[in-house]
């Protein structure tokens, strides 16, 4: 469990409500998050049927978390570390399309 | 070994003298802490997302434990391709928070994403917080405060 505040709302859509600027508990969110995936990758998806839900658990995980970053870095002006970024969740999105899993970009990028 | 050659003693009582040491304070809640914290090995998420029953009926569980080290694992590797990135946070922290992060579903277990997505979550904020504080109470106040800012 993470402090809700790095959370984004759950039934609002991408309201952004997260107040820290911690950015490692922001990076330690964003690796919770991205975790979660691993299991799946490891197992296979073979009684995975979640297509709705997968997308609106990737709204819950990703959305505010990372623009909650990139925020922090368009303050900071830290363009090339924003870009490591999008390219670490670029690749997410392909490994989940890999297993048949179409992640709405607007998921992770909102 | 040949038979002539002289049997290696590993621990020669002799040759390896301890140094006297000022004892560790606070010994025995540190010992708390982590044989509490070992329990992590021994619980396991996914219990109750209804996605998730094939995969543990078929025994492919993930323990707490193996979740807080795959997402440390996971930082380690991933923070060696941004470097630029990496210079802008203290790993050492990020690790810290990622070790401890899931301590607080040792005692009842993760409630499942399904459950929260359908659920205002504070139930579940509530009762990991203070699990997390149960988990954490033997350790130094320092550390317990330090933790705690964390979650």
């Amino acid at each position: 469990m993470l402090p809700r505040e790095n959370y984004y709302i759950f039934f609002d859509d991408f309201e952004d409500i997260s107040k820290t600027k911690d950015l490692e508990i922001l990076t330690a969110r964003l690796m919770d998050s991205l975790h979660g995936s691993f299991f799946v990758f490891a197992h296979g998806d073979e009684d995975f049927d979640m297509t709705d839900l997968q997308n609106k658990i990737a709204r819950k995980h990703f959305g505010g978390v990372v623009g909650r970053i990139f925020k922090i870095l368009d303050e900071r002006k830290e363009e090339k570390a924003k870009q490591e970024i999008t390219a670490i969740l670029e690749d997410h999105i392909d490994l989940w399309k890999q297993i048949g899993v179409e992640i709405k970009r607007d998921s992770y990028f909102s | 070994m040949s038979k002539t050659s002289k049997p290696i003693t590993i621990f020669e009582s002799s040759k390896f003298i301890l140094p006297k040491l000022p004892k560790l304070k606070n010994a025995k809640g540190l010992n708390n802490f982590i044989i509490n914290s070992f329990n992590a090995n021994f619980n396991f998420r996914f219990r109750n997302e209804p996605f998730m029953t094939k995969s543990f009926r078929d025994g492919r569980k993930e323990s707490i434990a193996g979740h807080m080290w795959g997402t440390a694992l996971l930082w380690l590797t991933l923070k060696n391709h941004c470097s630029n990135f990496s210079k802008l946070v203290n790993s050492e922290k990020i690790l810290e928070i990622l070790l401890h992060h899931d301590l607080g579903e040792i005692i009842r277990g993760d409630k499942a994403i399904y459950d929260q997505l359908y659920s205002d979550n504070e139930d579940k904020i509530r009762t990991e917080r203070q699990d997390f504080q149960r988990i954490i109470k033997d350790l130094p106040i320092a550390s317990q405060g330090k933790l705690l800012y964390f979650f």
